[in-house]
């Protein structure tokens, strides 16, 4: 503060600046002339140098800015940590990554397989290695030749950074050995490991090439939902490759549509990353920093660090059967943070609100897999098999197979009689209003294909009511302990006379009549009960009253569950 | 285990401020995703690092600032400041527990995938203050290379170059003036301008 307030308006490069001229130049409104004299004056005085750096911040901030600036420099090097990205070393086909992998391999040998192989990078033992597929943070995937067996084949090595440490390789080698115990038709085989190698790697078959298949996530993200049937299908062997494991002790701890792949022109599946999803990151998966992967598919207990179970691995399982009947996964979030919270104490949509054409319970079967109290949710993976095996029949051959008891609507539980005498009264309503009104056509039927009305009031109340799953239940018990009117209870009524649920509304427009039964549908008419056949007339004579003798619609396509939602 | 502990024996913010609620109040809104970037940005590395410091591989110092910030995340609505101090202090005891926990749970865990069992000792840890001075000290840290980050992107590369190359490297002005081509008394003032922004910046993360 030696020159604090100089008069000077206009200043000579000799004199020392003033307060305010100070303060101007740190607020960067100095400018012009004034700003080229001040600058020239501080080239030479050290002492409005001092004033200048005090004003900013006082010699301890300096020193301390230094000295994080220095250590933090030296630190990032050493601790990997590169705020969330993969560190440099890591990511795939970096020029870091190929010397690293050159100085492990061997170069080729000529006039070997090498020949057609212009791009192969060397060799490890008996593996040709010829490109990097991909890299996370505890891996690298490199795609190969077994040339001994001839076939392709994907290694993982454990990172570099991690090769060395003791803890990490013995880690690996516990879970690639417990991996590879497990030899189930869903579960990616392990073709080899060597921990003893450096790095030390495993072996496996080569998929997610071009030629050789590709995962769900890649399906799901291609062709959007996929047919009920397949989606079933798929979630049965997953559970079934579950079972396998969970009865070798080994739990997945990473099921996600990125972890299952498809084989080409095959309906079989294989889970990848048995029992390593810790070990070695899936190439597919981009580090992305605080979550390992996609905690979009985390189970709540593992989403809040709490211990895990087998029945984590289910709740996943549930996600992904999820995400591949409605198109996405069930808890979505702008961040992970926030997905991992919904995980945790939110219900998801109900698939049938995201999808209406879908049978009701298709709502119940994700219920018993996502349920967040475990007590809650399905036991075991061979339970869910079982489940999901039935369903699938179910869904081939309503006729033949009925729906698994458990999934029934609540309603029908209850026995005929009461459910013949709520459909009547259902039904009756439906007439007295049909009656007192001069709307052109009531289609019962119409709403076999379309009901987002009907749909939408569950929705908003599951949306509301508190999260907790018991809160949840009651509300969705409401209907079968005291059935509310008919107009809005429909839907368990209509469950009960047909195998899959089919809300029924009166359409307020007419949509076009479909003259004629499809022929999937012939089968359901015997199977009605003889009231319900007779009012149905009752309707059906009505209607053609109204609508001027046009043949009504008697059904429509919401039984046969579109592939293309 | 704490031999490569680097203490800031006193800089002139050593009584830091405690966190005020600001921050606090925005993370309660769930989808308030700058909120949540913003305390990502400061928090995860420091909570890595000091998983790290422990001797965990990677992998699981990952799934501990999972756990941290998911706990932070579940429990942030109930957080009262005036009963459970402060914000930072919360999250180094979270950090701790953490980081017992998974410990424990390594040494029984039910399948074949577990990890090192032989760090039990964090248990047996005698100087658990010591957490509480690691992690302001660490989250210091990385409030100046956020603050460097942000900075850096809002000034000219001379501008950067002016304050890295005197004020970090220890050049002198005449020298840097020299590379960049310009006067001495532009350098100073480069320089000075840059610190004040980390300066505001490192002070309004504080202030939060």
């Amino acid at each position: 503060m030696v020159a604090a307030n100089f008069p000077s308006p206009t200043e000579q490069p000799d004199q020392h600046c003033n307060q305010a001229t100070l303060l101007q130049l740190l607020d960067e409104t100095l400018q012009g002339d004034p700003l080229r004299v001040a600058e020239s004056h501080l080239s030479s005085c050290v002492i409005c140098r001092q004033r200048l750096e005090t004003l900013v911040a006082d010699p301890s901030w300096w020193q301390e800015t230094r000295s994080v600036y220095t250590s933090h420099q030296q630190a990032a090097v050493n601790d990997g940590w590169s705020l969330g990205r993969p560190s440099a070393a890591l990511v795939a086909g970096s020029d870091a990554m190929l010397v690293w992998l050159r100085s492990i391999l061997r170069p080729d040998q000529h006039g070997q397989a090498s020949v057609q192989h212009a791009t192969s990078l060397g060799t490890l033992d008996r593996y040709r290695i010829d490109s990097i597929v991909g890299s996370g943070g505890m891996g690298v995937v490199v795609a190969g030749y077994d040339q001994q067996l001839a076939r392709p084949v994907a290694i993982k090595f454990l990172a570099p950074h991690l090769a060395g440490l003791a803890p990490a390789r013995r880690r690996f080698a516990r879970e690639a050995r417990a991996a590879a115990a497990i030899t189930h038709p869903a579960i990616m085989p392990i073709y080899g490991v060597n921990e003893n190698s450096h790095p030390p790697y495993l072996v496996m078959p080569l998929i997610g090439s071009d030629s050789a298949g590709r995962s769900l996530q890649d399906r799901i993200n291609d062709e959007g939902p996929l047919p009920l049937e397949t989606a079933i299908d798929i979630a049965a062997q997953i559970a079934e490759g579950l079972a396998a494991a969970h009865e070798r002790g080994v739990i997945h701890r990473d099921i996600k549509p990125g972890n299952v792949l498809l084989e080409e022109n095959s309906p079989r599946i294989l889970i990848g990353d048995f029992g390593l999803a810790r070990a070695i990151d899936d190439a597919t998966v981009t580090v992305s920093g605080m979550v390992t992967g996609t905690p979009q598919y985390m189970s709540p207990e593992q989403a809040a660090g709490d211990d895990i179970s087998r029945q984590s691995d289910l709740f996943s399982l549930g996600s992904v059967l999820y995400a591949m009947i409605t198109g996405r996964p069930p808890f979505t979030a702008d961040s992970p943070i926030a997905v991992l919270r919904k995980v945790i104490d939110t219900q998801p949509r109900p698939a049938t609100v995201r999808i209406e054409s879908l049978p009701a319970w298709v709502d119940r079967l994700l219920e018993r897999f996502l349920a967040k109290n475990i007590t809650e949710r399905i036991a075991t993976a061979d339970d869910a098999a079982r489940l999901l095996r039935k369903v699938e029949l179910h869904l081939r051959q309503p006729s033949a197979n009925e729906l698994p008891s458990e999934l029934q609507p609540p309603t029908s539980r209850r026995g005929l009689v009461a459910t013949t005498t709520a459909t009547l009264t259902a039904i009756a309503l439906a007439v007295a209003t049909l009656a007192g009104t001069t709307l052109a056509t009531v289609l019962v039927t119409s709403a076999l294909t379309q009901s987002p009305s009907n749909d939408e009031p569950m929705a908003t109340q599951l949306a509301t009511v508190p999260s907790t799953p018991a809160a949840k239940q009651s509300t969705r018990k409401q209907p079968t302990d005291a059935p509310p009117p008919a107009d809005n209870d429909r839907e368990p009524i209509w469950e009960s006379i047909r195998p899959t649920r089919n809300p029924v509304t009166i359409a307020a427009t007419p949509p076009t009549p479909e003259p004629n039964l499809p022929p999937e549908m012939l089968w359901l008419w015997p199977t009605f009960p003889s009231d319900v056949q007779r009012i149905h007339n009752e309707l059906l004579q009505i209607e053609n009253q109204t609508a001027g003798g046009r043949p009504a619609p008697v059904a429509s396509s919401a039984d046969h569950f579109s592939p293309s939602f | 285990m704490f031999g490569d502990f680097h203490v800031f024996t006193s800089h002139p913010l050593s009584v830091a401020p405690l966190t005020r609620p600001s921050l606090l109040l925005r993370l309660r809104d769930r989808g308030n995703h700058e909120a949540w970037s913003e305390f990502l940005e400061l928090y995860e590395p420091v909570i890595y690092r000091i998983a790290k410091r422990r001797q965990m591989q990677d992998a699981d110092a990952r799934e501990i600032v999972q756990e941290v910030l998911l706990r932070v995340a579940r429990a942030i609505d109930r957080f009262d400041p005036d009963t459970a101090g402060s914000f930072r202090g919360w999250l180094s005891q979270t950090t701790r527990r953490v980081t017992v926990d998974r410990f424990r749970r390594m040494a029984n865990r039910e399948s074949a995938i577990g990890g090192p069992t032989d760090l039990l000792s964090i248990q047996r840890d005698p100087v658990v203050d010591q957490l509480q001075s690691e992690f302001d000290c660490q989250q210091r840290r990385q409030l100046f290379h956020c603050a460097a980050q942000h900075v850096q992107s809002m000034v000219s590369d001379t501008a950067w170059q002016s304050f890295w190359q005197t004020a970090v490297e220890n050049r002198t002005a005449d020298e840097v003036a020299a590379r960049l081509g310009t006067s001495p008394g532009a350098i100073y003032v480069a320089r000075c301008r840059v610190l004040k922004r980390i300066r505001e910046f490192i002070e309004q993360r504080e202030a939060d």
